[in-house]
């Protein structure tokens, strides 16, 4: 599909022209189904599809998401963008030949150079292209018919970065204006763990953030937690739920189900949850450490599932429960968010009999959460070995170091370079002493007595870069040594429980296990959704979170009949797809990230959370880092766009 | 460091912004929302664009007050492309400012109007379309928010005040950015002083104080606070003549007024009563100090802040007039006349005493200020009078110069202040009383003493009393003296 004509980086794009702009792929683009796209505007300019659109209706449709946008903060975008939006409306109305464009065009001007943010600098570049090149189109003389349906959306590289499109820039702002409840506000709109998130979440947000490519990403999870810390806001009070029994069935309360049932509850659909545990949490709770994520934090962050009226009950899918007994209860949807909860051990020969002193990691850190929880972690003696070089394996070894007499050591089979853990956590766990092994792999034990005395370690060498760039390892031969130790603990992957879902149940699975879903996260048999770990595999917080919002989203629409389809997941693909979302190339001066307090090393041997909040002002010397790299879309399509308002 | 300013090699500090370092090396950039008092630079109003040359990359437009300078950058502060740029900005913001200047208490001295000399005004800009609505009255000031330009300096300044009643909205839905709580508002008027045009002001008492004392059936009684003589030293302070306050009764005088007294007894009055309070919490030998509330800005700010037990606070409210015996039938009796003739007008830098119903008016600082520029009396012509005498017990002690009264307070119960140290906000004074040593705070932030008083609280105060004002400086600097953004603006 190709533009017919446009402005593009600034150059005219379009069947006349040389260029042809953005890559959208050969065949028609739709937007929602039989909906197809006929133009669009963003970051870097306009683009029609289509002779039924007429250059002023779209660039009215454009500027008056602008001026809706526009913060008012800044002196150019906030008078600018109004008389920008009038001008076009004059245009529409047929007075365009009575416009005084060249004062029009020096605003946009003005406000391209000088606003404060994304919103005015980029805002403008669609009209400033149709000035430069097509102004003789917005000289009208007779009103503009225009029949079309619109969409509009502002988003950046943060939101687009983060699963659940939290509106990052709108939440600094609050904070940088004293306003840390409505920074609670804007994330609550996405799910009820802020603090939560705010301390552990893989935040690739910040991966994301325009600040890397001048000096370092805006602290993004850091000004989560503070605003969670400094303002008390009980989310979703007052939603009636219907009477009767209830409409839902969500099985498994880790943070996808339990956000899922969030969003059921916020909508006005009744839910019971079902969970092989007493309490919410999932993995955030039995696996993170209380030293990342105080529980008592997670408890009162958790509560407000039950506080909007959801039903938590203790049974376990498989044994107490099946997907068809519930469907035959009568609840309307099951979801379905049981995360990949199963460790895995070391891959050595010892597995089918493990010794004393050998286990997965995922067993290990649930042995710590429940010493600690009951005031008695478990004591460990001597050397403990870690196996693995992800996330889970330094909760692991940090555990470790807090509860063994001896030394803690991590055995990673690639380099120090292709550890894929945080760098912050790796950091963290040198410092609190464990030893670092790379390009060593275990590949059998040493037992005696039953128990485990040593571990027998392989070097590894690299080979040559794979198709991914990754290289590849193998073992040396002849190299094995042994390193005596008294526990090892595998922290090498998670699976999904094979026998939870019997394959009677008519819910397709994929490789290793994962449930099967669509786009909406419904799996195959129908009124049955899933989101979270047993869908994804092993990830994230906030991607269990967001899969659990998307399915409520999409449960809801099926309870209500409605088309379940969502404008703004849609601009998101279309935007990633066609790489349309433009980079910030203004120069901006640097300004150093600032620093999370933490608990002096020596203070680490407890579970006491090691990061503290950063100072008022920090966080709003640091929310005057963000750049506020909003980008600004419209799309216009022939037929009205389901929920698009 | 080094760089280029307008083709001139200059210096500069690592971290100086463009703005600090051109204004250092003699150039004008026209400026807005930065307000270096408060070291406030929201970076907002985009007025002091310049072109600006980082070593490491090509020319571009850049706010000068949030840009820092940097090793071998090259900056243009004044080509006709960037004063156009700067222009625009200026036209803009009066696109959208209701244009009531002749009407504006701050007419003349208002930064909106300097940036229009200072720039001129294109033509070519959509004409001005200023909103129109009405102002808002809330204690002793009064808001028009169709003047404000977004610049977030009163934000910052109730912030560092410790009440945040003025805030910005984060949403940007609002046509008006700024949100004010009245509830929250502990009316020290400091807000005020730092507003670059008419947007929020303090109430005008002009006309009415004029009424006042050229009424011939009345007898009108003006009472002048001390500080604010300090305050209109200070924004007479060009004019560098000796005893400017008996220059200025001299003056009210020439306006009508029937008497002119010295308001210091108030605050002896006041210290005398504290120290009686604080004599008997002594004697109690309890642990708990007495907190002032002399301020009522603090007091305020006390009583909707602190869940603090009563006995913490001093029963001294100001002004002293019913305490010290000068009640308007005193006053009445003292000179004559009868209590129905009697007119009293205030004249303070307190903006929080505005509206106190124990006077017909009351007279800010910069109020007493503009109406002597407008009578067209300056001090420097008028032959220095003395105050009228009056009724007042004579041996009080007067307040120190920043209008605290706690060394009155001390000498009152016949201590002997051995030791003053000043550090940021809290001055702590050591003084000897018989055998006993008394520490005694005056802090000037509200924040610093809500702590303070948290710590009494708990019972872990290491002072027998502690005075707070709210303003920065004291009452000489309270929210109805001098603008600072007019001093700022004439700096
Ligand atoms: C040690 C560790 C550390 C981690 N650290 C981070 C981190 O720092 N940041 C981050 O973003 N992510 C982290 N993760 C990943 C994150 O915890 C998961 O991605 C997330 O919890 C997945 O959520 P979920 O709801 O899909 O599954 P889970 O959290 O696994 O929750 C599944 C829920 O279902 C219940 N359940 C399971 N089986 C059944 C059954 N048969 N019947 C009924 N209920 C059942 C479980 O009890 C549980 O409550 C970590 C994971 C681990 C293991
Ligand atoms: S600078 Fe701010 S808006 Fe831009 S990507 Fe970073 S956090 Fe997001
Ligand atoms: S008077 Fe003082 S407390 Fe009230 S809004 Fe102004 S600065 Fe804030
Ligand atoms: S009210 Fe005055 S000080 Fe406050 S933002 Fe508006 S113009 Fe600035
Ligand atoms: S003075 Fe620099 S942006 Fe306002």
């Amino acid at each position: 599909m190709r533009f017919i004509y446009g402005v593009w980086d600034g150059t005219v794009i379009g069947t006349n022209s040389g260029s042809c702009g953005p890559e959208f792929g050969d065949d028609a683009l739709d937007f929602n189904s039989g909906n197809p796209l006929l133009a669009m505007t963003g970051d870097r300019g306009f683009g029609i599809f289509s002779e039924q659109v007429s250059l002023p209706a779209l660039l009215l449709r454009h500027c008056e998401a602008l001026a809706d946008a526009s913060c008012r903060r800044c002196t150019p975008c906030r008078t600018g963008s109004v008389l920008l939006r009038d001008a076009l409306q004059s245009a529409c109305e047929g007075h365009g030949c009575d416009v005084d464009w060249t004062a029009v065009y020096r605003v946009a001007v003005q406000m391209r150079e000088s606003s404060l943010c994304g919103v005015g600098r980029t805002g403008v570049v669609p009209l400033i292209g149709a000035l430069e090149h097509f102004s003789h189109l917005l000289k009208t003389t007779a009103p503009v018919q225009d029949s079309l349906s619109s969409y509009s959306a502002s988003t950046a590289p943060c939101i687009e970065a983060c699963p659940a499109h939290v509106d990052v820039p709108r939440y600094i702002d609050a904070i940088r204006d004293d306003r840390p409840e409505r920074a609670v506000e804007a994330v609550l709109e996405h799910y009820p763990l802020v603090g939560s998130c705010g301390r552990v979440c893989a935040r690739p947000c910040e991966s994301a953030c325009t600040r890397n490519s001048i000096e370092d990403a805006v602290a993004i999870r850091a000004m989560k937690r503070y605003a969670a810390d400094h303002a008390a806001v009980s989310p979703g009070v007052g939603v009636t739920l219907p009477e009767g029994p209830a409409e839902v069935a969500v099985v498994g309360a880790g943070p996808a189900g339990w956000n899922c049932a969030y969003h059921l509850l916020r909508s006005g659909h009744s839910v019971d949850i079902f969970d092989a545990e007493a309490v919410p949490g999932g993995m955030i709770r039995y696996g993170i450490p209380s030293y990342r994520l105080p529980k008592d934090l997670l408890d009162a962050e958790s509560a407000v599932v039950q506080e909007l009226g959801g039903r938590l009950h203790r049974a376990a899918l498989g044994s107490d429960i099946t997907i068809s007994s519930l469907r035959e209860k009568g609840y309307k949807a099951v979801f379905v968010g049981i995360g990949a909860s199963t460790g895995q051990l070391a891959h050595l020969p010892e597995d089918s009999d493990p010794p004393a002193g050998y286990e997965n990691g995922i067993d290990f850190l649930r042995r710590v959460h429940d010493g600690v929880a009951a005031g008695t972690p478990p004591a460990m003696h001597g050397d403990v070995v870690i196996v693995g070089g992800g996330n889970v394996a330094m909760d692991c070894c940090r555990s470790a170091t807090r509860l063994t007499d001896g030394k803690v050591r991590v055995l990673y089979r690639r380099t120090e370079q292709d550890l894929p853990a945080d760098h912050e956590e790796i950091e963290d766990a040198v410092k609190e002493g464990v030893i670092f092994h790379f390009l060593s792999n275990p590949c059998g034990l040493e037992v005696s007595d039953g128990r485990l005395t040593g571990v027998r370690v392989l070097k590894m060498r690299q080979g040559e870069p794979d198709a991914s760039g990754r290289r590849s390892v193998s073992a040396v031969e002849g190299s094995e040594w042994v390193l005596p130790c008294s526990h090892l603990i595998a922290a090498i992957g998670q699976r999904v429980r094979s026998g939870d879902i019997a394959d009677d149940e008519g819910v397709n699975k994929g490789r290793n296990g994962v449930i099967s879903v669509n786009g909406d996260f419904a799996t195959s048999r129908d009124d049955v959704f899933s989101g979270g770990d047993c869908v994804s595999g092993p990830d994230t917080l906030i991607n269990a979170m967001n899969q659990g919002e998307q399915a409520a989203r999409a449960i809801a629409a099926r309870l209500e009949g409605r088309d379940p389809f969502s404008p703004r997941r849609r601009l998101s693909e279309i935007l990633k797809s066609a790489s349309l979302m433009g980079e910030c190339r203004d120069w901006h001066p640097s300004f150093p990230r600032s620093r999370t307090p933490s608990l002096p090393v020596e203070q680490r041997r407890s579970f006491a959370e090691v990061e503290h909040t950063i100072s008022p002002d920090a966080a709003r010397t640091e929310a005057d880092r963000c750049l506020r790299c909003y980008r600004l879309f419209t799309v216009l399509t022939a037929s009205p766009i389901p929920n698009a308002d | 460091m080094n760089a280029i300013i307008n083709g001139k090699n200059v210096t500069f500090e690592a971290g100086e912004s463009i703005l600090a370092a051109a204004k250092k090396n003699g150039f004008f950039i026209p400026s807005l929302c930065a307000f270096m008092p408060l070291d406030h630079k929201p970076g907002v109003c985009r007025v002091c664009l310049v072109e600006c040359t980082p070593p490491s990359g090509a020319p571009c437009i850049v706010p000068a007050c949030v840009t820092p300078m940097e090793e071998g950058m090259r900056v243009e502060t004044a080509t006709p492309a960037v004063r156009a740029r700067q222009r625009m900005q200026a036209e803009l913001l009066l696109s959208e400012h209701r244009l009531d200047c002749e009407a504006c208490n701050r007419r003349g001295g208002c930064e909106l109007q300097d940036l229009r000399s200072a720039l001129g005004m294109d033509a070519l800009c959509p004409a001005p379309q200023g909103r129109a609505g009405t102002p808002s009255a809330a204690g002793p000031l009064v808001r028009d928010m169709d003047k404000c330009v977004r610049c977030l300096r009163c934000v910052t300044m109730c912030r560092l005040q410790g009440a945040s009643a003025l805030r910005a909205d984060s949403t940007g839905k609002e046509e008006n950015i700024i949100e004010f709580t009245e509830s929250a508002c502990i009316r020290c008027g400091q807000c005020a002083r730092v507003c670059p045009v008419g947007a929020i002001a303090e109430r005008d008492e002009n006309a009415a104080a004029l009424d006042l004392l050229s009424s011939a059936d009345t007898f009108t009684a003006v009472i002048f606070a001390p500080s604010a003589g300090e305050a209109l030293k200070d924004a007479f302070a060009p004019l560098s003549c000796s005893d400017m306050e008996g220059r200025i009764v001299a003056c009210l005088r020439h306006l009508g007024a029937d008497a002119v007294i010295n308001g210091d007894f108030a605050a002896g009055a006041a210290a005398e009563a504290v120290s009686a309070e604080l004599r008997e919490r002594l004697a109690e030998n309890a642990a708990r100090p007495i907190f002032s509330a002399v301020c009522p800005a603090w007091a305020a700010f006390a009583e909707r802040n602190l869940d603090a037990p009563g006995d913490l606070f001093s029963a001294v409210r100001a002004p002293q007039m019913p305490a010290s015996g000068l009640g308007r039938s005193d006053l009445a009796r003292h000179f004559g006349v009868a209590e129905e003739s009697m007119r009293l007008i205030l004249v303070s830098p307190c903006a929080a005493l505005k509206g106190d119903p124990n006077f017909d008016a009351v007279l800010s600082a910069r109020g007493l200020f503009r109406l002597m520029n407008l009578s067209g009396l300056t001090p420097d012509t008028a032959a220095p009078e003395s105050f009228d005498r009056f009724p007042a017990p004579d041996k009080l002690s007067r307040a120190g110069s920043r209008g605290e009264i706690t060394d009155a307070v001390l000498r009152s119960l016949g201590a002997r202040v051995r030791n003053r140290t000043e550090a940021g906000d809290i001055v702590e004074i050591e003084a000897e009383l018989g055998s006993t040593v008394l520490r005694t705070a005056l802090c000037f932030s509200c924040a610093k003493a809500a702590e303070l008083a948290a710590q009494a609280a708990e019972g872990n105060s290491p002072y027998a009393f502690v005075e707070t004002l709210a303003c920065k400086g004291g009452c000489p600097c309270g929210g109805g003296s001098v603008s600072l953004s007019e001093k700022e603006r004439n700096a």
